[in-house]
């Protein structure tokens, strides 16, 4: 028996007590209205409850717009009407399936098996999206034999910009069964989401907020009394707007001169880290997805050999070829391994290493050179003996500190990191004690394991170019209409590279377009000077690839181009005209206004 | 554990059980069984916290009564900064992977704060002194959740501090007294009575009779009148002053009919999805006011009318002897404890769950404004779960403790 009471009370009533019968009497309370609405008027609404014929029909949010840095629409929303079906009730109607089977132009397998992913409930599912005017007046003529059966307007995405976008832009396509489990408040079978570039990792303020509103269905098809109009509905919000740093003109431009062959093109802004262009061949079309895409359209685009959902510019590795020259080079001086007035041993076209015989690209060698002629004519016997001086753990460090091996964080999902190699990877791989330093005469040319993505290799330059710093690689610019948007702000990495070796890298980048040594001479613009970088990468998988990483102009650099082709041969012959191109184009757009595009 | 908490472990499990199943009733259509395992998960963790502070010692627990409350007080500010919550609202952390709602566990914090102050003063009789620092005490959480805003949860909060100073051997008629104001609020600020005339009219009667009832010291009589009178004065604008979803769904408790479709929509389905159960109900799984989405929220907030549609009368009831019985059984340990501290603490605990569940079924039913309270031990969501069986723990542990001082 209790002893504490709590206060004066001594009687039986103490607060425990009188507590207790609280509770009885809240539990008579609410039992009575129990009793109430279940047993004696349990009957009236249970009818009650039989007209309830009312559904929450999703209002889809029309997806935010995508536009270029000029306000031009990249990707938007148009209106299209879908099919959508009760599930729970046309499961049981076989004539409605087979009806609806004929209109639509589908199989019965078809809709049950897009009916049966939320089998159980009453909330619409969609059927078939963006039905032409013919097959909605059809079913619309059919309604009363298809009373389970409604046309939902739903925004469509559309890709005014057609394929040469894709890779920036990615896609929509229909949220997964597994999408819809973990983030089950959010979304539900058939709602579209982002998938890859900028739909996908701006996602959230694209999509906007869905509302809803009542409809009227009816299950036994017979009238219902009830007016519904006023039940509450709620407007869905429009996703907002997202400005691009991309330019269509120079996206256009490097599609085009991409033309069809395998690679890609990124253009940056050298100061701001604005995506000003990044096109990667082959494409795809984005359109396909935004319907919900077919399994023949999707078996081809996945059995494609050429692989077009790949991003060539974030998604691919690469060796670098001798655009990492200038890694080597700037290792060789930050490490005081090199000056820029150190000369080897001449090159007479071959170097030899032990017993090994390494060439030079350029049969009848080069002759003396100093570390910028080196970089000039790009050759391999001077790199050869920096490589060969140097450590393989400083290689790597400055590497890694360089961002090389590294994602660059750019905006858009699905980034990968390269490899640059060091003693502990060796080991692992050749076992330890079965490599040489062979390997650093490779690596010192950006060949052996050394892959970079396009990416990381163009924002290295983008920080050598300046002044030693790069901002980080960003492809919108600001979210928001017209007003109130807001801005991205560009984050800056620093290279933590001395001015010398800025100086030298810069002029030895210099040298490979203006100097008449140089191999990218046609990468060159008049009235201009453009520093770059060519390079001609062996691998496994065929022909070179031809690289050129530049920017100009050489004193206050505004614009860096990064031009990628598979299995396309030499960097300076292929891939330097391409950015040659673009420079021109760049730079006669700036001054003189309108240009035709070459 | 003795065997005289055995039948009350017994009925939280049938309670648990009965969670689960009504919400993966509620969710599965939609969302396949995510919702109820992630309910299992919650309840799971809620056993363990419950098992863990059941263990630990009274000395233990006073002496974190405060630290706790700060520390829950702290959560509440920094809520309001970096929160999130639906239609701009500050209510949760998001974890991203996991919500945390901070208001849940005030609750809990509240009550070891009130049963500490209390268990350290001894004044006896209608101290107007406790009342001010106990109600102050309970007033600033329930301020800060007001501002998230979440009505439901400061409402529950700030009323915690009647049934502690209840306990603690006060007058009721006195505790009523002191209610004046808010009946100012009510009768004069035209939403419970649109005559305002009428509304003071009825205000003056009460204040008349309670006063010649009561017998109170002048000062207080003095304080409360005036306090009254400034409230009801200003009560029509403060009123006004509240967002309009709030005054909303106040409204739709006075109004049902005229708001048919509007505000009072919910509350009416819910009634309907309720009484169309019947006796026996239609069935497990096979509401169909449920199913057509009609009714909101229905895996939290209106998890009761699932329960209803479903299992009828014979089902409801049933839910609801499981859960009063967790409340009066609560009360009975109170009434054992000889501890002071132990014995506010389930007080507290006993009172928070009785008033949950009498606003949240009450809501269900259409007789309470729709305040956005979970039903305690099964709606669905994390922070309640685990905070619900955690105040458990502290009755298990002033359980084991009865003997001591």
């Amino acid at each position: 028996m209790p002893r504490f009471t709590g206060g004066s009370h001594v009687s039986w009533f103490t607060p425990p007590r009188i507590a207790s019968v609280a509770s009885a009497v809240i539990f008579a309370v609410l039992a009575g209205f129990l009793f109430r609405y279940q047993i004696i008027k349990g009957a009236d609404f249970e009818e009650e409850s039989k007209k309830n014929y009312v559904i929450k029909v999703p209002l889809k949010a029309a997806r935010g717009e995508i536009v270029d840095v000029n306000r031009r629409v990249l990707a938007g929303s148009r209106q299209s009407f879908s099919i959508c079906a009760v599930p729970k009730t046309t499961l049981k109607n076989e004539d409605e399936i087979a009806l609806l089977a004929r209109l639509l132009e589908v199989d019965e397998e078809y809709i049950v098996e897009k009916l049966s992913k939320t089998g159980s409930s009453y909330r619409p599912a969609v059927v078939l999206r963006d039905v032409d005017f013919a097959t909605l007046s059809a079913v619309e003529e059919m309604s009363a034999d298809l009373s389970d059966v409604l046309v939902v307007a739903e925004p469509v995405r559309s890709y005014p910009g057609g394929e040469k976008f894709c890779h920036l832009l990615g896609y929509v396509g229909e949220v997964t069964q597994e999408e819809v489990a973990k983030n089950a408040t959010r979304y539900a079978s058939g709602d579209l989401i982002g998938r890859a570039g900028v739909e996908e990792n701006y996602d959230d303020v694209l999509s906007g907020t869905e509302g809803y509103k009542m409809v009227r269905v009816s299950m036994d098809g017979g009238e219902v009394p009830i007016d519904y109009t006023d039940v509450p509905s709620v407007s869905p919000e429009p996703g907002k707007r997202v400005r691009l740093c991309a330019r269509s003109d120079l996206q256009m431009l490097a599609d085009s001169l991409l033309n069809g062959r395998r690679g890609c093109v990124v253009i940056l802004g050298v100061r701001t880290g604005e995506v000003l262009a990044l096109s990667s061949n082959p494409v795809f079309d984005p359109t396909l997805f935004a319907t919900g895409i077919s399994s023949a359209d999707w078996k081809d685009i996945i059995e494609d050999r050429d692989r077009p959902l790949l991003n060539r510019a974030i998604q691919c590795t690469y060796p670098p070829g001798s655009t990492y020259k200038l890694v080597t080079a700037g290792v060789g001086l930050e490490t005081h391994l090199i000056r820029e007035s150190t000369r080897y041993k001449p090159c007479y076209g071959s170097y030899r290493f032990g017993r090994r015989t390494f060439k030079c690209w350029k049969e009848e060698g080069h002759g003396s050179s100093d570390l910028v002629r080196g970089i000039t004519v790009s050759c391999d016997v001077y790199f050869y003996q920096l490589g060969e001086r140097m450590d393989l753990e400083d290689y790597y460090s400055y590497s890694k500190l360089w961002g090389l091996p590294e994602r660059t964080h750019i905006d858009i999902p699905n980034e990968v990191g390269g490899l640059v190699p060091n003693t502990e990877w060796y080991d692992q791989n050749y076992g330890k004690g079965q490599w040489t330093r062979g390997i650093m005469l490779n690596l010192a040319i950006g060949q052996g394991e050394v892959l970079v993505t396009p990416l990381s290799l163009v924002c290295f330059v983008c920080g050598v170019a300046n002044g030693g710093e790069y901002a980080v690689p960003h492809c919108v610019k600001a979210i928001g209409n017209d007003g109130d948007e807001a801005e991205n702000e560009p984050e800056f990495i620093d290279l933590s590279m001395s001015e010398t070796t800025l100086a030298v890298l810069q002029k030895g980048m210099r040298g490979v377009v203006e100097d008449e040594e140089g191999t990218a001479k046609a990468a060159r613009v008049p009235g201009y000077e453009v520093a770059g970088k060519t390079g001609t990468s062996q691998n496994p998988h065929g022909d070179d690839h031809a690289w050129f990483v530049c920017y100009a102009p050489y004193d206050e650099p505004e614009i860096a181009v990064c031009v990628l082709l598979e299995n396309a041969g030499h960097g300076g012959a292929v891939a330097a005209p391409i950015a040659g191109q673009i420079l021109r184009y760049y730079f006669a757009e700036r001054d003189g206004g309108t240009v035709a595009m070459p | 554990m003795s065997g005289a908490v055995r039948p009350l472990l017994i009925v939280l499990g049938l309670a648990a059980a009965v969670s689960v199943v009504s919400i993966y009733s509620s969710t599965y259509a939609d969302y396949g069984g995510a919702f109820a395992v992630k309910q299992a998960a919650w309840i799971g963790i809620g056993v363990v916290a419950m098992v863990a502070v059941s263990r630990m010692r009274l000395k233990t627990i006073s002496a974190l009564a405060y630290l706790i409350y700060g520390a829950s007080i702290i959560m509440l500010m920094l809520v309001l900064v970096i929160g999130t919550g639906p239609h701009a609202t500050k209510r949760w952390f998001d974890f991203g992977f996991l919500r945390f709602q901070p208001s849940e566990f005030a609750k809990l914090a509240t009550i070891l704060a009130l049963a500490r102050y209390l268990s350290e003063t001894r004044t006896m009789g209608d101290s107007l002194e406790r009342v001010v620092k106990a109600v102050a005490i309970a007033a600033l959480p329930a301020l800060l959740v007001l501002y998230e805003p979440d009505l439901g949860g400061a409402v529950v909060i700030g009323f915690l501090a009647f049934p502690m100073l209840f306990a603690s051997g006060m007058s009721p008629l006195f505790l009523v007294y002191l209610l004046s104001p808010i009946f100012a609020f009510m009768l004069t600020s035209g939403v419970a009575i649109e005559n305002r005339i009428l509304g003071w009219v009825f205000f003056v009667v009460y204040l008349l009779g309670v006063n010649y009832l009561g017998r109170f010291k002048t000062s207080i009589v003095i304080l409360i009148v005036a306090l009254s009178l400034g409230v009801g004065a200003s009560a029509h604008k403060l009123w006004m002053g509240l967002e309009p979803y709030q005054r909303q769904r106040i409204e739709a408790l006075f109004k049902q009919e005229e708001l048919r479709h509007g505000a009072a929509f919910h509350a009416i389905q819910s009634r309907i999805a309720i009484g169309s159960g019947r006796v026996v109900g239609k069935g497990v799984f096979e509401g169909t006011q449920k199913a057509l989405g009609l009714v909101p929220a229905q895996h939290t907030d209106f998890i009761f009318s699932v329960i209803g549609e479903e299992t009828g009368f014979i089902g409801s009831i049933s839910t609801l002897i499981l859960l009063l019985y967790i409340s009066v059984k609560v009360f009975g340990v109170a009434g054992t404890v000889r501890n002071r501290f132990f014995y506010y603490v389930c007080f507290g605990v006993g009172s928070i769950i009785l008033i949950q569940i009498f606003i949240n079924v009450g809501m269900n039913l259409g007789i309470t404004p729709v305040t956005g309270l979970p039903l305690p031990f099964i709606s669905y969501g994390g922070s309640s779960t685990v905070v619900m069986w955690t105040c458990i723990g502290f009755v298990l542990s002033a359980y084991a403790a009865r003997r001591e001082y």
